[in-house]
């Protein structure tokens, strides 16, 4: 009768069903708890109370038919009353291997989301373990800076899964779009840092009774069980007992080819962060010619992630019989994940440099040819830049033998990244300078030739060299430039007579004062200024490692929305730890009074998307500055007792201040940065072209790399534009800084983006002299920030 | 096309065009996506010898949820109507969707057991045609409800009655190995399942044991599988549905040898490639191995191939795939087949390879060596006839060339 769906017998259905969650059969139970999710279709609002009722006493049921469809009921009509489950937790843990399948899959989620509202996150598992470092972190070094460094020492350190694992864990609880969307780590919400509101597993039989009673749940014939019950073990086992998620997962991979993508994808992201969990089996991601294409992909990344020492040489002779694989696509991965591998382990490098040469070398007979075999020889030239990249001076060899080659590489893109390494490495060991003016000699010759990418990298590269050059060869060179100006300049592309101008604009006076003279130092003030900018943009590039497109998003094992990548309409995040009811208490007068406004905000944190994250940033602020937030308060003295930097309060914000301001600007800009990059990535990835942006990159100048960073717009993701906080009144004297992407194009090039920064002065001062400094980097940002801060104030 | 609306707010139809254009323009690619986010709905989508499953959400799920239940659907379609294709599909609207009806209520799964659907739904045969043709009454549901919906056995009827009691077991293997370009076994495993059929009177309860568990590397249960028994002492202990069904699938890793080798040689030279594959016994299971067969693509540079065997048929079809079927290996000689392949104009040598995939079956042995102990029944002394079979297939068998 419920499936009438009739707002006029809704009242009666309902009565019908409350009736029914009494009656004495289980069908008759379980049909009742079926009807609710229909009931609660129509919104009768004035009802809602009592549907929840009914839910409470059928999740009270003893028979787990009836549990089953409770829980279904219980997910539909009201997700977030996790109180209804606190009664009868235990009993539906012991329940839970035997509700059938489907209710099973819900049942465990809901379960999940209970112990970690109630308990908070455990202890001894992955989640955890990452806060503790973190929280370790932010307590030896307290300010951003160092902050930023001891994380990519950290990075560089191998320990990679440990950052990767801490935004995976953060965004299980917060949702991704809140957590991106706070761009500096110091306004992160500390809460982890309580260890109040961690549990230990060992000790809570809650925890342990769930983890008990999911673990024959892996054997589930049903994938989705399976892979629901390694959710909850991934968040809230110990980190030794991970492990046993493993061979179920991968067994799960024998099943259909559509659940076998499903589950990788989630492999994926354990593999990413737990490398040791999937090493030793490696041997199940090897390559089947049954998969698809996005299957064999997903394997290559996950092989590539997992590889260990021990692995690495079976592993590497597999993508050795890949690349001969008749799927050039395929093949290109192949010989790119190779590349990859090297990088985590640099041992192999040798061997694989071997390899990719081979490669080379047999694939510019055939080059052309097909459409895939340009592909893998970028890709072999492109894996092997990568590993060069680790180690430029042990190479060089490999360079040489490469630009040897230049002439039988046919491939522009190929081409124009070894006229890259050219220029990247021209003063690298003591042959590759000696056969520079060959090289640069034939470029040249063969310049009007080549494509529009190897024509722009050819300019490139003169310019780089010129720049390197030693006086004696400075003659050459800058003739070979001019030479390769002037046919430039004459190009049909409008993308390389503008490269031209601004390079001859750049180089102009170096170039003058050669040609003119050959006394070149008797310049060096008039020179200086270009030369200097000329050099920074140029020699700039060995730094900047081509951003990866690491996908900053994670979502909840077994979600849709970690498949898609996007919060699908009814995704929740983790509920915050410890936000249920009673253990809230007993944080609160932990804590003391300082804390109990915000834990109000907490209590309702759960509740609404937006409001949410508005809720999270209040509660971030009023941690760090104990007690202010909003901008009425001037919260001078509330912080200055914890900034000892800024220890005078008398100061007015004069000459120290702006010093001070600039400091952090700087810094903050930094982490600005690498927020635009994820944001790049992200977008990259949402258009699904993971990898294909990177050939680009090394050839594009400064200018159009930064701007490209930020490609226009956010994808009408966002309706209102978001704020981003570039400096928080705490850290900024009582200036608050904010910035958002206006969403109009840009007046002067569409390729940049408008930004609209805002100030704010949250103190009772009155500033003066704020100015903006970007980092070198920043360039692109700097000319339409400037324009639109007129603008704007 | 068929459809299930299943909750109040209607799906737009036009979700399935939207789909059909992407399919159409995008191909093969497309296919194989599994989970799709169309503009307006997520899709999931299971293919099933041509016919394409589509299950749509617009709010977030479990997406192997969607996705176990259209394999599901499928299972039980194809189990109902004997096969999967259009025409059956067309032919059996009615069943389909009073499947639908039972299997899914208002966006949730409802019942899926096999057993349960066919009491409720009699699968079609003749004698309900003629009947439906002659009275007009289409309906076949049956009109009371199973028993088993209110039993604490969901799978199982309460009141099955057979004259003589038997249960059947089998133990269906399949093998998957690569073989590298080198010749090395990099990987050889067994993915088995315990297939049981079981007709016996009232609610048995059974309990099966094998020799050699400990082989076993990761199992997967039937729900009717009791966990606590298994954990302790590696005994199946189960109330089994009543007919055919899966008791249990595993997997053995790390075998180390195949019972046939397969050695494919391919040479280029000047345009043409010499293919040569040998096929043999490395190490003889006992039993014969029959239906062997050896099958590859041909890399889309070859033009033509020219393939000839001393021993059972080859066919190349037009989407170059070929085919050798061997049957049986002779004794006295051993099987091979060779040939040219010309490549196409410009190409000196092949740089690709093909792979090969080797089928074939062993009746009465199970490779992986997993044994049955006993099968006992525990609640009815009555007299009960047990039958043990094996069977081991070539599953993702392949090798590299």
């Amino acid at each position: 009768m419920a499936g009438i769906r009739l707002h006029v017998i809704a009242p009666l259905v309902l009565v019908a069903v409350n009736k029914c969650a009494r009656d004495p059969s289980v069908y008759v139970r379980k049909c009742a708890a079926n009807a609710l999710p229909k009931l609660h279709d129509l919104r009768l609002e004035e009802h809602a109370s009592s549907l929840e009722e009914v839910v409470g006493i059928l999740l009270n049921d003893h028979s787990p038919g009836v549990v089953g469809a409770a829980a279904a009921a219980f997910a539909s009509v009201c997700p977030n009353n996790l109180s209804l489950i606190g009664k009868n937790y235990r009993r539906l843990c012991e329940i839970l291997p035997d509700v059938e399948e489907w209710g099973q899959i819900i049942l465990i989620e809901i379960l999940l989301r209970f112990a970690i509202a109630r308990h908070g996150l455990v202890k001894e598992s992955i989640m955890f373990s990452l806060h503790c470092t973190e929280s370790s972190h932010s307590e030896k070094d307290g300010s951003d800076v160092n902050f930023e460094l001891e994380k990519d020492s950290v990075d560089r350190g191998g320990a990679y899964n440990f950052e990767l694992a801490t935004m995976v864990s953060r965004c299980y609880i917060e949702g991704p779009d809140e957590y991106l969307s706070r761009s500096s780590y110091s306004k992160r919400v500390p809460f982890e840092l309580h260890g109040v509101k961690f549990t230990s597993g060992k000790t809570n039989d809650d925890v342990k009774i769930l983890l008990h009673c999911t673990s024959p749940l892996l054997w589930s014939n049903n994938s989705a069980v399976v892979l629901a019950a390694a959710g909850v073990h991934w968040v809230m086992a110990p980190r030794e007992d991970v492990k046993r998620i493993a061979k179920p997962l991968l067994f799960v991979l024998r099943s259909s080819n559509a659940s076998k993508y499903v589950v990788l994808r989630n492999i994926q992201v354990f593999a990413k962060v737990l490398p040791s969990l999937f090493a030793p089996n490696f041997e199940d991601f090897f390559i089947c010619s049954s998969d698809s294409y996005q299957i064999k992909a997903l394997k290559l990344e996950i092989l590539s992630t997992i590889a260990t020492d021990s692995s690495i040489t079976s592993i590497f002779k597999e993508f050795q019989d890949y690349i001969r694989d008749p799927d050039r696509q395929f093949a290109a991965d192949a010989v790119a994940a190779i590349g990859l591998c090297v990088q985590q382990l640099p041992k192999m490098a040798n061997a694989c440099i071997d390899e990719l040469l081979a490669l080379t070398r047999q694939e510019f007979l055939i080059n052309g040819s097909g459409d895939g075999e340009g592909d893998v020889l970028l890709q072999a030239i492109m894996s092997i830049k990568s590993i060069i990249k680790q180690d430029p001076s042990s190479h060089e060899k490999v360079i040489i033998q490469l630009v040897r080659r230049l002439d039988s590489i046919k491939v522009p893109a190929a081409r124009a990244m070894v006229i890259w390494m050219v220029g990247e490495y021209s003063s690298l060991g003591d042959i590759i300078p000696r056969m520079l003016t060959t090289v640069i000699k034939y470029l040249a010759w063969c310049f009007t030739s080549e494509a529009l990418e190897t024509k722009l990298q050819i300019l490139n590269t003169a310019v780089k060299v010129l720049l390197c050059a030693k006086e004696e060869e400075l003659c050459t060179f800058s003739r070979i430039f001019s030479y390769v100006l002037e046919l430039a300049e004459c190009d049909l592309n409008y993308d390389v007579r503008d490269r031209a101008r601004f390079l001859k604009k750049l180089c102009s006076c170096s170039l003058g004062s050669q040609g003119a003279e050959e006394v070149t130092n008797c310049l060096p003030q008039q020179k200086d200024l270009p030369h200097v900018v000329a050099k920074c943009i140029f020699g700039k590039q060995t730094k900047l490692v081509s951003p990866e497109p690491v996908n900053c998003r994670f979502y909840l094992p077994g979600s849709l929305s970690q498949i898609v990548l996007h919060a699908a309409p009814g995704y929740e995040p983790l509920p915050k730890p410890c936000s249920l009811n009673v253990p809230q208490e007993i944080n609160a007068t932990v804590r003391g009074a300082t804390y109990s406004d915000s834990e109000e905000t907490d209590d309702h944190g759960s509740s609404s998307g937006p409001s949410d994250e508005e809720n999270a940033s209040d509660y971030g602020s009023q941690n760090s500055i104990t007690g202010s937030s909003g901008s009425d308060h001037t919260g001078e003295t509330g912080f200055t007792s914890e900034c000892d930097e800024n220890a005078d309060p008398l100061i007015q914000i004069s000459d120290i201040g702006n010093a001070s301001e600039n400091q952090n600007a700087v810094s903050q800009s930094s982490a600005d940065l690498g927020e635009l990059i994820s944001h790049r990535a992200l977008e990259s990835w949402l258009d699904d072209q993971p990898g294909s942006s990177n050939p680009c990159i090394s050839k594009q100048t400064e200018v159009n790399r930064s701007s490209a960073r930020i490609s226009v717009g956010n994808v009408g993701n966002e309706v209102k534009p978001k704020i981003y906080a570039l400096l928080d009144p705490a850290n900024g004297n009582g200036l608050k800084v904010d910035y958002s992407f206006a969403s109009e194009i840009s007046d002067i090039s569409r390729l940049l983006v408008c930004i609209e920064v805002y100030f704010k002065n949250c103190s009772s001062e009155l500033m003066s002299d704020i100015t903006l400094v970007f980092e070198e980097s920043n360039k692109g940002l700097d000319a339409t920030d400037q324009a639109s801060l007129a603008n704007e104030r | 096309m068929l459809e299930k609306q299943l909750t109040g707010h209607r799906v737009d139809r036009s979700i399935c065009d939207w789909f059909w254009d992407n399919a159409v323009s995008h191909g093969e690619s497309f296919k194989s996506q599994p989970v799709i986010a169309s503009p307006t709905h997520y899709l999931f989508q299971v293919v099933r010898e041509g016919i394409t499953f589509l299950a749509c959400t617009q709010v977030e799920m479990p997406p192997l949820m969607g996705i176990e239940f259209l394999c599901r659907v499928a299972d039980v379609l194809s189990d109902y109507l004997g096969g999967l294709n259009e025409d059956l599909v067309k032919d059996n609207f009615v069943i389909v969707y009073e499947l639908l009806d039972e299997m899914i209520d208002n966006g949730f799964p409802l019942t899926t057991e096999p057993n349960i659907l066919r009491e409720m739904i009699a699968p079609p045969n003749i004698v309900s045609k003629v009947l439906s043709v002659v009275t007009g009454n289409i309906s076949n549901v049956s009109e009371t409800l199973p028993g088993a919906t209110a039993s604490c056995v969901p799978w199982r009827a309460a009141d099955t009655k057979y004259a003589n009691n038997e249960v059947y077991v089998d133990l269906v293997e399949e093998m998957d190995a690569i073989i590298r370009r080198d010749g090395v076994l990099v990987k050889c495993e067994i993915y088995g399942e315990v297939q049981v059929n079981s007709h016996i009177s009232g609610l048995p309860d059974l309990s099966l044991s094998f020799v050699n568990s400990s082989i076993l590397d990761d199992v997967r249960f039937h729900p009717c599988v009791r966990f606590r028994p298994w954990e302790s002492h590696q005994i199946l202990s189960f109330v089994p549905p009543d007919g055919q069904f899966k008791l249990m699938s595993y997997r053995v890793k790390k075998l180390k040898s195949t019972p046939i080798y397969v050695k494919p040689q391919l040479t280029s030279d000047a345009g043409k490639c010499h293919v040569n594959v040998l096929v043999g016994i490395r190490n003889d299971p006992g039993k014969t191995i029959d239906s062997i067969t050896v099958q590859f693509q041909l890399p889309p540079c070859i033009l033509s191939a020219d393939l000839n065997s001393n021993h059972g048929t080859v066919t190349i079809l037009s989407n170059k795939t070929c085919s050798w079927s061997i049957g049986r290996i002779p004794k006295d000689k051993a099987p091979s087949l060779s040939g040219t392949l010309v490549l196409e104009t410009g190409l000196e040598r092949l740089h690709v390879f093909p792979t090969f995939q080797v089928g074939f079956r062993i009746m009465g042995v199970a490779l992986s060596g997993l044994q049955i102990d006993k099968l006992e029944l525990k609640t009815m002394p009555s007299r009960l006839y047990k039958g043990f079979r094996a069977l081991t297939r070539a599953g993702e068998f392949e090798v590299r060339s």
